[in-house]
């Protein structure tokens, strides 16, 4: 009985103890789900930027294609390609690389030996001998002094013979001159008349009369050769000698006193015969050569060359040996002629003819294509007696070769270049992500020419840019004068055409936009005027020159646009928002940019490549306003909520991926015109406003 | 002999299970349990047991927890419906419901070391070592609307989440107790003198938090104003800026935390029992009034801060060409930095101020009737304080001693508002007494929806009782 209730009492502490416990409470089937669902207000993120900034995030692939006018600030679009198309000016002309210039064959003309001259003293002893009446037996009173008597001889002839002239065996003469001079040394004045004779042509050279010579006098007679032909085989032949002697005086009879004949030939001209030539310089001779184009219509003014090389050659048909020294007065080097001296038969070295300067146009006849020369022959003294013949000739070759010609002037006939089809792609990172188009106010093509090709001419080019979805749209240029040096010296012309909305189809072409390839072509067509080429106002050419067109497109951010959409894909892990059941984002914004910018959220598997669903289309940013009247922009303060909802939110969880998509929009619903300043200011500040469960 | 065995299997049993067991604070049960000695632990001049020595072993004498909340587990915590009717739910609306303005939440515990009490004609003496452990957390309702809430409905405000507390201390008790009587027996009181070493302590001087959402949402403005004093083996970390970076117990020893001098404070209960008729005795005491002075170890930290979120600023991380360009993911990790930072404390606002915790203080104003020799009911009221919490209980009893070795307790305690059926046996074996004493015995059917609960299990060795 006792220990009944000790026992009880025991089961009851027991009991007690065993039932403190926390079964009721299982950690291990404790939710994660707190049940909690807090409404969350906090600033996200603020920002105050530029307008440049944003361009600049949003193209930092290429950085040069988006600039700011360093003086306004405007953004525009720069594209630049240079040498979008090239051309190799030395493919323009055909130019020889040699030339065989000859000149025709010339006659070298009279040859003139030397003045020559021959005497011939007949003494009083020789007289007595040969005429008649021993000249009144003069000879008896030879050593006395006496009254020398009256003499008459009036034939027959009495022969003398004269020493053979020493330059010559025969000649004929195309001119000269005989001087005859009769020298008295008797002591009686004397008259004589004869003929001097030439033996071998049996002919009268000259009849010479002196009339009363006195004692100790001379007296010269000339005569003309011109014409004559003689041998060197020449006598005197005395037909007449008369004197009145001395008397009344007295002289000392000395059988030795003389008369002399000269017989002097000056001023030969030989037209043929055997002779010995003197060293002489025959007459000049000029002529002119041809310069032979592959272009057939090229009429070379002048040419500089940048490297050839020259050499004379000469032919002779004569005996005679010397040199021709042969000019090319319009060939010049350094301001020089160009000259060589070259054996009468044979080869010159070479001249070399870098930088030479060659005038095709001396001759007033025919002003191009042609070089005059000139030579002169430089005889020899010949050794011995030689045939010669005034009309053998001699002939002058000239070879150009290794021409390498670095300018040239002319008149180069109609000529056409034509710009192959080309290609090239903008890749203008910005226009790639955008969908649909804008039009730009005052977008430039310019068109930057280098130029060295000294024509006119008139370009005709095209332009035809696609985009992504392979619609194209052409820019339909006008054509234009290509920019011309004003002169050789001028080097090349650089100039830029720009085609903007009045002379082209620009604004179509920019607003595609020009997101694909842009194809060109065209064609340069010189000399198609009317105007004549003239040396005063020539084609000219610097083959060294490059011609180029570089591409430059200048596109001021002045644009109309309703809607243009910009999209970026961003990855997501859509587990990371499994705690927010709706999110309201508040932007409140100062926005100087006058664009109005929605932007909508497309919530995306990539892996299925479904879209799982799509957020409103919602505003965040209201444009800022815009002056009519002076462009000038006053920012506007706005609070726009884009909101997500329950439905975004689960959508959002379900995809691995957010296809950002911003529309943007110039003022007045895309009819106004939205410059775009890259000082413009945007101050936005971002409220999450979310209900997150917890 | 299969008797002793089968007691001795029933007793380890019973140990074994008390021992796992949650338990309660100071009981109300145990003041007017008869033949208990451990009442005078509620009162030093009320002795409900005669005899002349009392012994306690250590670990054994009385093992108590106590457990107070403003909240049950269940109110935050609790089955599902319908397809989570098999799991638990955390429900925030209901417990937010359920909250104060100010709430607390309370764990006491002590574990004796020894206990020795002895009776000389009319005085008693006693000499305990006791371990204790107070740990107390209070929180503001506004934490929780906030929490529950979130900021948006209190924009263009500074809400105030209201004060955190956190005061823990251990520490070990040595207690002189004294009590006699007088006037012919009518009047007995009692003293206890309590030598306090503290062996480790976390004080919230002041933790309080705001945040302002701006009007225009512009701006959040987080602030904070924490003063905070720890006692502990313990060292602070500081990064290469000198920011705080935790706390380094490498060094600790469980022998240094336990023999810890230099912590150390006074306390005392007073009590007194007065016979006012031969049938009804009134009792009044005031339990630990004291304090502890930690001087050991200290680590204060005084810091105030001010934080403004704003957002996340990218106007320099758009345009990543400009020379003072910042990646956007590092702007999210400076700003985290910076926040980071901003709530870390800097090592200049460490320091090593000494700091007093006092004692929860406990005042018993009770009286009994004896409806006969075996059986008294008594009522009783507890008033608790432990800092800003305060707590008022109310304790109707029975009391029965149903023969010489064993004595039974039925109470019902309406603690704050909530209602408590308590329990208390005393069983003596020989020497040997074996008690248990809770306020809230339901409770411990489930513990997830109660709010008030305490458990004291014991043995005593009693010899010389009349």
């Amino acid at each position: 009985m006792k220990k009944s209730p000790l026992f009880l009492c025991l089961v009851l502490l027991l009991f007690l103890a065993n039932s403190c416990n926390l079964d009721s409470l299982d950690f291990n089937k404790l939710s994660d789900d707190l049940n909690l669902n807090p409404e969350v207000v906090a600033p996200l993120a603020t920002a105050d930027i530029t307008v440049w900034d944003l361009i600049h995030s949003a193209n930092n692939n290429n950085d040069d294609v988006i600039t700011k006018d360093p003086t306004t600030g405007l953004v525009k679009i720069v594209y630049k390609q240079d040498n979008l198309y090239t051309y190799n000016v030395r493919d323009f002309l055909d130019f020889p690389t040699q030339q065989s210039l000859s000149a025709d064959n010339k006659a070298l003309g009279e040859v003139s030996p030397s003045d020559v001259s021959v005497s011939r003293k007949v003494t009083l002893q020789e007289m007595t001998e040969t005429l008649p009446g021993a000249v009144n037996n003069v000879a008896a009173f030879s050593g006395q002094t006496i009254i020398f008597q009256p003499y008459s001889f009036t034939g027959p002839t009495v022969i003398y013979g004269v020493n053979p002239f020493s330059d010559f065996t025969s000649v004929t003469l195309s001119k000269g001159t005989l001087e005859v001079k009769l020298e008295n040394k008797l002591k009686i004045p004397i008259t004589i008349e004869g003929i001097l004779y030439d033996k071998t042509k049996q002919a009268n050279i000259a009849s010479v009369a002196f009339a009363n010579i006195q004692p100790s006098s001379t007296s010269t007679q000339p005569f003309t050769l011109d014409g004559k032909q003689l041998s060197n085989q020449i006598e005197f032949r005395l037909t007449k000698f008369t004197t009145p002697g001395s008397n009344p005086g007295t002289v000392l009879i000395d059988l030795q006193d003389y008369f002399n004949m000269t017989f002097s030939m000056k001023d030969l001209k030989v037209s043929a015969g055997n002779l010995m030539v003197k060293a002489q310089t025959l007459d000049e001779s000029k002529g002119i050569m041809s310069f032979s184009f592959p272009e057939a219509d090229l009429k070379a003014f002048s040419t500089v060359l940048k490297k050839g090389t020259l050499t004379f050659k000469s032919t002779n048909t004569s005996n005679l040996t010397g040199s021709i020294n042969i000019t090319l007065p319009e060939i010049k080097k350094n301001g020089t002629p160009v000259t060589a001296t070259i054996p009468l038969t044979g080869n010159s070295s070479s001249i070399d003819l870098a930088g030479a300067n060659i005038n095709f146009a001396s001759d007033a006849t025919k002003p191009y294509n042609q070089v005059p020369y000139t030579y002169t022959v430089q005889v020899n003294k010949s050794s011995t007696y030689i045939d010669y013949v005034s009309t053998q000739t001699i002939k002058m070759e000239v070879t150009l070769t290794n021409l390498d010609f670095k300018s040239i002037s002319g008149d180069f006939g109609k000529q056409k270049i034509n710009i192959a089809q080309g290609v090239f792609d903008m890749n203008v990172e910005m226009l790639d992500k955008i969908n649909g188009s804008f039009k730009l106010t005052d977008p430039k093509l310019n068109l930057i020419i280098h130029n060295p090709i000294g024509a006119p001419a008139t370009v005709n080019l095209d332009f035809s840019a696609t985009n992504k979805k392979n619609e194209s749209v052409a820019l339909k240029p006008n054509p234009f004068n290509l920019p011309v040096p004003a002169d050789i010296n001028s080097g090349t012309k650089t100039e830029t055409v720009t085609f903007n909305k009045s002379n082209s189809n620009i604004v179509n072409f920019i607003a595609l936009p020009p997101t694909g390839k842009i194809t060109y072509s065209g064609l340069v067509d010189f000399n198609s005027g009317t105007t004549p080429i003239t040396a005063a106002n020539p084609n000219f050419l610097d083959l060294d020159a490059p011609f180029s067109i570089d591409l430059a497109m200048d596109l001021p951010l002045q644009l109309q646009t309703k809607d243009l959409a910009f999209s970026d894909t961003t990855k997501i892990t859509g587990s990371d928002y499994d705690k927010i059941e709706t999110a309201d984002l508040v932007l409140t914004a100062t926005n100087g940019l006058p664009l109005d910018i929605d932007i909508q959220l497309a919530f995306v598997d990539t892996n299925t490549h479904k879209q799982i669903g799509v957020s409103t289309k919602s505003k965040i940013l209201t444009s800022a306003q815009v002056n009519a009247t002076d462009n000038s922009i006053t920012p506007v303060k706005s609070t726009n909520t884009f909101t997500l909802t329950k439905t975004d939110l689960e959508n959002l969880r379900k995809s691995n991926s957010i296809v950002f998509t911003g529309f943007v929009s110039s003022p007045s619903a895309g009819t106004s015109v939205a410059t775009i300043w890259s000082t413009s200011k945007i101050a936005l500040s971002v409220v999450i406003k979310s209900k997150v469960n917890l | 002999m299969r008797n002793i065995f089968t007691k001795i299997g029933l007793i380890g049993l019973i140990l074994l299970t008390g021992i796992l067991t949650v338990s309660a604070q100071e009981s109300t049960t145990l003041q007017f349990m008869k033949g208990m000695p451990q009442s005078a632990l509620t009162n030093p001049a009320l002795h409900n047991d005669s005899s002349k020595v009392v012994i306690g072993l250590p670990g054994l004498s009385g093992i108590s927890f106590g457990f107070n909340s403003d909240f049950a587990i269940h109110d935050l915590i609790h089955k599902g419906t319908g397809m989570l009717k098999d799991s638990d739910v955390w429900d925030i609306e209901n417990f937010h419901g359920k909250l104060k303005s100010t709430n607390s939440v309370e764990l006491n515990t002590s574990i004796p070391l020894l206990f020795l009490g002895f009776r000389n004609k009319k005085s008693f003496f006693s000499l305990g070592i006791t371990e204790k452990v107070v740990a107390q957390v209070t929180f503001d309702k506004s934490l929780v609307t906030f929490i529950k809430d979130g900021n948006a409905p209190y924009i263009g405000q500074n809400f105030d989440l209201g004060k955190i507390g956190i005061n823990t201390f251990g520490y070990r008790e040595y207690a002189f107790g004294y009590s006699n009587e007088f006037l012919k027996d009518k009047l007995t009181i009692g003293v206890k003198a309590k030598f306090l070493s503290g062996e480790a302590a976390f004080h919230t001087e002041r933790m309080n938090m705001k945040v302002e959402t701006a009007a225009d949402q512009s701006y959040l403005n987080l602030s904070t104003d924490m003063d905070i004093n720890i006692s502990a083996p313990v060292t602070v970390k500081y990064d290469e800026n000198d920011y705080f970076d935790g706390m380094n117990g490498d060094n600790f020893k469980a022998g240094d935390y336990l023999n810890q001098k230099g912590n150390s404070g006074m306390a005392f209960d007073f009590g007194a029992v007065y016979k006012l008729t031969p049938k009804i005795t009134l009792s009044g005491s005031i339990i630990d009034l004291g304090k502890i002075s930690f001087k050991k170890n200290l680590i204060s930290m005084k810091h105030t801060n001010t934080y403004k979120w704003d957002g996340v600023d990218f106007s320099n991380s758009v345009d990543d060409s400009k020379g003072d360009y910042v990646d956007p993911s590092d702007l999210f990790d400076n700003e985290t930095d910076k926040m980071k930072d901003s709530f870390k404390p800097k090592k200049s606002e460490f320091g090593a101020e000494s700091f007093d915790m006092t004692l929860p203080t406990k005042i018993f104003l009770g009286g009994t009737y004896e409806v006969n020799k075996i059986f008294n009911v008594g009522l009783l009221d507890c008033i608790y304080k432990n800092g800003d919490v305060s707590r008022n209980t109310i304790t109707a009893s029975g009391n029965a001693q149903l023969c010489k070795f064993f004595s039974l307790s039925g109470s019902y305690s309406n603690i704050s508002g909530s209602s408590n059926v308590g329990l208390g046996m005393a069983m003596r074996l020989g020497a040997m007494q074996l008690y248990f004493v809770s306020d809230n015995v339901l409770a411990l059917n489930d513990l997830t929806k109660t709010e008030n609960t305490n458990f004291r299990f014991g043995m005593n060795f009693l010899f010389g009782r009349n």
